[in-house]
């Protein structure tokens, strides 16, 4: 019993010696700081479309009205007899930044900043910049009626936040990536 | 007759002469303890120096700064203008500038970093973010500097679908290769990295940056879906009929977190420290010089 008694003794010292040791490891020097923080992704986008007033052609103007920079192209299609090869009509006429891609749509070549602040617009595509328009002749006799005729041109306009990779533009899903590296980044803000 | 002989007797007498002596002997040594206590005034003194580090962000103390810093920008004119942005102490990433896209833009002569928008972060552009770690103090310390990455959500919550890879932390484009700076993988998680400092900070000393840009990898615009609503818009004075599209995606207003820790450790015994402090065993500090193996 008494040895017993002893080795409980012994066991008793050895932890308090060896927590006696655990302190004096901990006793070092040291020093820490802490900080976190972060921000918030800013995706999407609002453009607006206008096709002018004029029912003889459409002036195509994209306006950029939401808070992130975008990227625009418009689709232009006229009737199947627009697309006779032996006579081909134009259809389009463009100027200042549009380009045509390889896929045949309108590609702006700059990217559209968006507004700053609630007052002040974003940027557009300009107007008068990109006309649609169709013109037919037909030969009647004196007296005769030109028939009656009936065509649409069908605007399609699609946009993507202008997403930067480097130096350059991230390329859309089913994007013309030649036309996209055209785009000129703004080079101040 | 008897007793008083025996009370008188040579040996009692000796004894009490012991005795006198003894207290008399007694009273002297108290005497000139208390004399020596007195008399002997000596004054000593020394200083405890304590490690101190802190973490620097574009080039400001991120825990001990001002409330509201000061923070230089470039415009387009090519003046230097300067704003003051609110930042508040503890803060990280509390404003973020963004590289000129312009790739003969360079920093100090043409604008290299524009203004953003506080708080707002545009994916794929690439971002100034400075980290490094300051001694604030005058003793040498090693210092390693833990850094997490993670997405909350629009309802505020830890988003698990975001992976924390989207958010790009670079030392002029790479995340890992920095001379100064040795990443430890067997710390490595999915959302955190340890990088130690490969020497010793001196005193008062400024670390070699960590890292220097932020970019959210622009494929994050490729996830989830993107929706696409279409709505007319009534002709207004000029008759014109205007189509209004609005784009919106899944992981709009998601907000990434960074989380930095800097920690600093004694020079000395510190192949003990790093093992008890830091608990690692992969790691070894000695001669100035932090290893990881």
């Amino acid at each position: 019993m008494k040895k017993i008694n002893k080795t409980i003794l012994m066991l008793f010292a050895l932890v308090l010696s060896l927590s006696v040791t655990v302190g004096a490891t901990v006793a070092y020097f040291s020093d820490y700081e802490q900080a976190s923080g972060g921000a918030t992704l800013q995706l999407g986008g609002k453009t607006e479309l206008s096709e002018g007033d004029d029912s003889n052609f459409k002036d195509i103007v994209i306006e950029n009205t939401g808070e992130t920079d975008m990227i625009v192209r418009v689709g232009i299609y006229g009737p199947d007899e627009f697309y006779d090869s032996d006579n081909p009509k134009n259809l389009v006429t463009m100027k200042g930044d549009w380009m045509k891609g390889n896929d045949g749509m309108y590609y702006y070549g700059k990217v559209l900043k968006g507004k700053p602040d609630e007052q002040t617009p974003g940027e557009n595509t300009g107007v008068g910049n990109l006309i649609a328009s169709l013109s037919f002749e037909w030969k009647v006799e004196e007296g005769e009626q030109p028939p009656d005729y009936y065509f649409e041109v069908t605007v399609v306009h699609e946009g993507s936040q202008a997403i930067y990779d480097g130096t350059k533009l991230k390329v859309p899903k089913g994007w013309d990536k030649d036309a996209v590296a055209k785009i000129k980044i703004p080079a101040s803000q | 007759m008897k007793i008083r002989n025996t009370i008188l007797s040579k040996r009692t007498l000796a004894l009490l002469a012991v005795t006198a002596l003894l207290f008399c002997g007694g009273g002297f040594a108290g005497t000139k303890a208390a004399l020596t206590y007195f008399s002997n005034d000596y004054t000593a003194g020394f200083q405890l120096d304590h490690l101190q580090v802190h973490l620097v962000e574009n080039e400001n103390d991120v825990c001990c700064g001002e409330n509201e810093s000061i923070y230089t920008v470039h415009r387009t004119n090519d003046k230097v203008a300067q704003e003051k942005i609110p930042k508040y102490k503890g803060d990280l990433v509390g404003y973020l500038g963004y590289k000129n896209e312009n790739k003969d833009a360079h920093y100090g002569d043409t604008p290299a970093y524009k203004v953003g928008t506080p708080g707002k972060v545009d994916p794929g552009r690439t971002y100034k973010e400075e980290l490094s770690a300051r001694n604030g103090n005058n003793v040498d310390e090693y210092v390693r500097l833990t850094v997490r990455k993670y997405w909350v959500n629009k309802e505020k919550k830890k988003s698990t679908v975001m992976d924390p890879a989207l958010i790009k932390l670079t030392y002029n484009g790479s995340a890992y290769n920095n001379s100064a700076w040795a990443v430890n993988p067997k710390e490595h998680t999915v959302e955190s990295d340890t990088y130690y400092l490969k020497n010793k900070l001196g005193a008062g000393a400024d670390s070699a940056l960590l890292f220097n840009e932020l970019t959210i990898d622009g494929s994050v615009a490729d996830l989830g879906n993107k929706k696409t609503t279409t709505t007319k818009k009534s002709p207004g004075p000029d008759n014109q009929e205007v189509t209004v599209i609005t784009y919106t995606y899944d992981y709009d207003d998601f907000t990434f977190y960074i989380e930095a820790d800097v920690q600093a450790i004694q020079t000395h015994n510190a192949t003990d420290a790093v093992k008890s402090l830091w608990g690692v065993s992969n790691v070894s500090a000695k001669n100035g010089k932090v290893t990881v193996k």
